[in-house]
């Protein structure tokens, strides 16, 4: 029993259980059908053994039965054929002759096989050519007295009922029935009847062979591309011989002329006015008559029968007041006719009724023979029994082994479940050890893998939470050390705007107050950006506010930060930076630039650079930095923006790769010359992220801005 | 003591059914034990593959019917001592580490 896990739904119908529900379905099916197949096949083999024992006993009688019947019938027509004594004699001599040696002939079965036991009758349909009349006379053979009999003296009405059935299925060959006796007071047992057609023409019998085994083929469904042509030749051959049978027997049927060209009408007409009727026609009135025959023929199309035909030409004798040939049967006249003119006949009925009806007006009649069941069955009920058993005994063993044999799977399958739990939990050391190479075997391989895999994506998970932490941290603090507020001071706007690539950025600017009418303007940007730029930007910034007063100059502040920075900092961290004094009385901007973007004056419409240059902070030693580090002086006028930004801005990058640029930059600031400061930092930033569109920043950007009013 | 159920059944088989093929390979060749292969074959019915009802005596006729013979012991010993295996370790207690 499988324990119960916390969001696990139980296992109610188990694949256990479904696999072993499969596998008992599947064997008892096909021994189910294996055993009816046998049983099936031994059943046709027993019926095929009694069908052909049979045939050969009634092929032996059938001969003197003929000869019985054949002389008997001479016998009783005696007064009507008006034969002398003598024949008559000699017919009656010779029945008798024929029923002694049927009479020897069952005694001689009866000894050589004692298992049969035999009822003997015929089935008589008796013909008369003269006036075409049939009638069914049954004939029984009493083996007790030797003799032929009435089958009305017969004890065996149902053999007698049996045979009258195999006469309307003569086509299907020799027939078997099985019987089983319903009353069991008369304590008979049970019984098979085999029947014999019996004909009174060789030709038909031979017919009646061939037709035999074609009928075999055409229901036994033989190959297509082998076979089909040669049935069709047979399905056609059969046909016209069955409609010739029927129609020389003078049998009336539906007979179809298959008239195929103008040629064929006109010899129907031919039939119609030289051989079936006599009389003088004018070549005018012959010429007419033809012209409407063949037409109302033609329109006949596909029903053109013998009855329309014969019809059509009863119409047209009246029409020309003919009169009819004497002597000549109608319709077996016309198919000498068709047969002689290669004009073919045929019918729709089918080909099993036309060669019934073909046989029957042949048919002398049925030989039956009755065995006894017992000793043809006994073998077969001991096939069946040991058939059952054998199916029982593997079907039995199968039952166990399929409520077992799914336990093996299953197993696995829960120890997979198992471990998938454990590392659901959590426990990510969990192994699978699942031996084999099969598909559990690959999934244990796998969940291992997956297991490995997750062990590793939840470590770094947690060092990516506290790196993410310790960023957020040293944003915080990083945030608190550039102004929250810009001071507020007459006649001067100011505008900023502070956007760092990381957590951490290397960017930096202040407006410091070192006297009442000075202050300080800076702007700095530590080489790349992250944590470390960071520190580098922090150290500078206290730098700055440690050296800066009203007396240093902007180079003797750059001169110092320097030759701090470059003994205090690691060789790879480096800042540009852009450092103003301004003085709001006089309008003079004192300015130092260490390798920064040149500061930006708006005035009227145009844009004017400050002269920038000098190396980094950071970057060289004292000597070498003196070298280019200078200050400048200028004097800003009324309504002046000055611009001080990184290279942020003008190196932003959009989807295409593109630069923002010095001139899209400047273009805007042009465009709002007259704007507020805190306008123009709106409608750089606004163009800024129009062309970038999204594109993901890839430095800090930081820009302030300073009007003069 | 418990039982490894499939090494216990997996021996078992071998043990039974090696003995078993040489004893019906035996029968066929001489009739050796006949009337042990008949009583075998009176439970379990084996048709037209039949040892000991096989119309011709060579061999070659006969090695279907020791096959299936064999085959027979194999399956009923593969069931019996599994079942065996399976109960006894049912009964004496707790059959995880068994298996």
């Amino acid at each position: 029993m499988r324990r119960k896990l916390k969001n696990v739904r139980p296992i109610r119908i188990g694949l256990r259980l479904q696999i072993s529900l499969i596998m008992i379905f599947s064997i008892a099916l096909i021994s189910f059908i294996l055993s009816v197949a046998i049983f099936k096949k031994s059943e046709q083999t027993v019926i095929k053994e009694i069908t052909h024992f049979s045939g050969a006993i009634l092929k032996g009688i059938k001969r003197e039965t003929k000869l019985y019947l054949y002389y008997d019938r001479e016998v009783r027509n005696f007064k009507k054929s008006g034969e002398s004594r003598p024949y008559l004699n000699d017919c009656k001599t010779n029945r008798d002759e024929a029923i002694q040696k049927v009479m020897q002939f069952f005694p001689d079965i009866i000894s050589r096989d004692t298992m049969l036991d035999v009822a003997f009758l015929i089935n008589i349909i008796e013909t008369d050519n003269t006036s075409e009349s049939k009638r069914n006379r049954f004939l029984y053979f009493d083996r007790n007295h030797a003799r032929v009999d009435d089958a009305k003296n017969s004890y065996d009405e149902e053999l007698i009922q049996l045979l009258d059935f195999f006469l309307e299925t003569i086509e299907t060959g020799v027939n078997f029935k099985q019987i089983t006796t319903q009353n069991k007071k008369i304590d008979q047992d049970d019984s098979v009847v085999v029947g014999l057609p019996v004909f009174s023409g060789d030709f038909t019998e031979e017919l009646y062979n061939k037709y035999k085994d074609f009928y075999k083929s055409l229901t036994r469904s033989l190959p297509a591309n082998r076979e089909t042509s040669s049935l069709q030749e047979q399905h056609s051959y059969f046909e016209q011989e069955f409609i010739k049978r029927l129609v020389y027997n003078y049998t009336d049927f539906d007979y179809k002329i298959n008239a195929a060209n103008d040629k064929d009408y006109n010899r129907l007409f031919v039939y119609f006015s030289a051989v079936r009727y006599t009389g003088r026609l004018t070549n005018n009135q012959r010429e007419i008559a033809q012209k409407e025959f063949t037409e109302q023929l033609k329109s006949l199309k596909s029903d053109l029968s013998f009855q329309n035909y014969s019809e059509t030409c009863d119409q047209f004798r009246k029409k020309y007041n003919l009169r009819l040939k004497p002597n000549i049967h109608n319709w077996t006249g016309l198919y000498r006719f068709l047969e002689r003119n290669s004009i073919s006949v045929s019918s729709p009925v089918p080909i099993q009724e036309l060669a019934l009806q073909a046989y029957k007006s042949d048919l002398n009649g049925i030989i039956g023979i009755r065995l006894l069941s017992k000793e043809f069955f006994v073998n077969l009920n001991r096939n069946r029994n040991e058939v059952t058993n054998l199916a029982l005994a593997i079907f039995l063993r199968f039952i166990i082994i399929a409520l077992l044999f799914p336990g093996f799977i299953i197993r696995k399958i829960n120890k997979l479940a198992d471990g998938a739990y454990e590392i659901g939990r959590g426990n990510f050391d969990y192994k699978f050890k699942m031996r084999g190479s099969d598909e559990v075997g690959r999934l244990s391989d796998i969940f291992n893998i997956m297991g490995k895999n997750l062990k590793k994506a939840r470590e770094e998970m947690i060092e990516k939470n506290r790196m993410s932490t310790e960023l957020k941290t040293a944003h915080e603090i990083q945030s608190v050390l550039l102004p929250s507020v810009l001071p507020d001071i007459n006649k001067l706007q100011f505008s900023s705007y502070y956007a760092s690539q990381s957590e951490a950025g290397g960017d930096y600017y202040d407006v410091i107050p070192l006297a009442p009418e000075k202050l300080a303007l800076v702007i700095a940007d530590v080489s790349g950006h992250g944590v470390g730029s960071g520190l580098v930007m922090t150290i500078t910034r206290t730098l700055i506010h440690s050296f800066s007063s009203e007396t240093v100059k902007p180079s003797t502040l750059m001169e110092k930060l320097n030759e701090h920075l470059y003994l205090n900092t690691a060789s790879n961290f480096f800042v540009s930076m852009f450092y103003a004094v301004y003085d709001t009385k006089s309008h003079s901007l004192n300015f130092s630039s260490a390798g920064h973007n040149p500061a930006l004056i708006v005035r009227k419409n145009s844009v004017k650079e400050l002269p920038a240059g000098g190396v980094a902070l950071g970057a060289v030693g004292r000597e070498s930095f003196e070298r280019f580090s200078s200050g400048k002086n200028t004097i800003l006028e009324k309504n002046d923006l000055l611009v001080l930004y990184t290279d942020g801005i003008v190196e932003a990058m959009n989807n295409n790769n593109e630069e923002y640029g010095e001139e899209r930059f400047y273009n805007v600031l042009k465009k709002n010359h007259d704007k507020d400061a805190e306008t123009v930092k709106d409608a750089v930033i606004k163009d800024l992220k129009s062309f970038t569109s999204g594109h993901e920043q890839s430095d800090d950007i930081t820009m302030l801005l300073m009007r003069i009013t | 003591m418990k039982f490894n159920i499939k090494a216990f059944t997996i021996s078992s088989v071998i043990v039974c059914t090696l003995p078993a093929f040489i004893l019906f390979t035996w029968c066929a060749i001489n009739n050796f034990a006949i009337e042990a292969v008949v009583l075998f074959e009176t439970i379990h019915p084996s048709g037209a593959f039949s040892l000991t009802n096989t119309i011709s005596s060579s061999f070659t006729a006969k090695i279907p019917g020791i096959i299936f013979n064999t085959l027979y012991v194999a399956v009923d010993t593969f069931i019996f001592t599994f079942l065996f295996a399976l109960l006894y370790n049912l009964l004496s207690g707790n059959n995880k580490k068994a298996r």
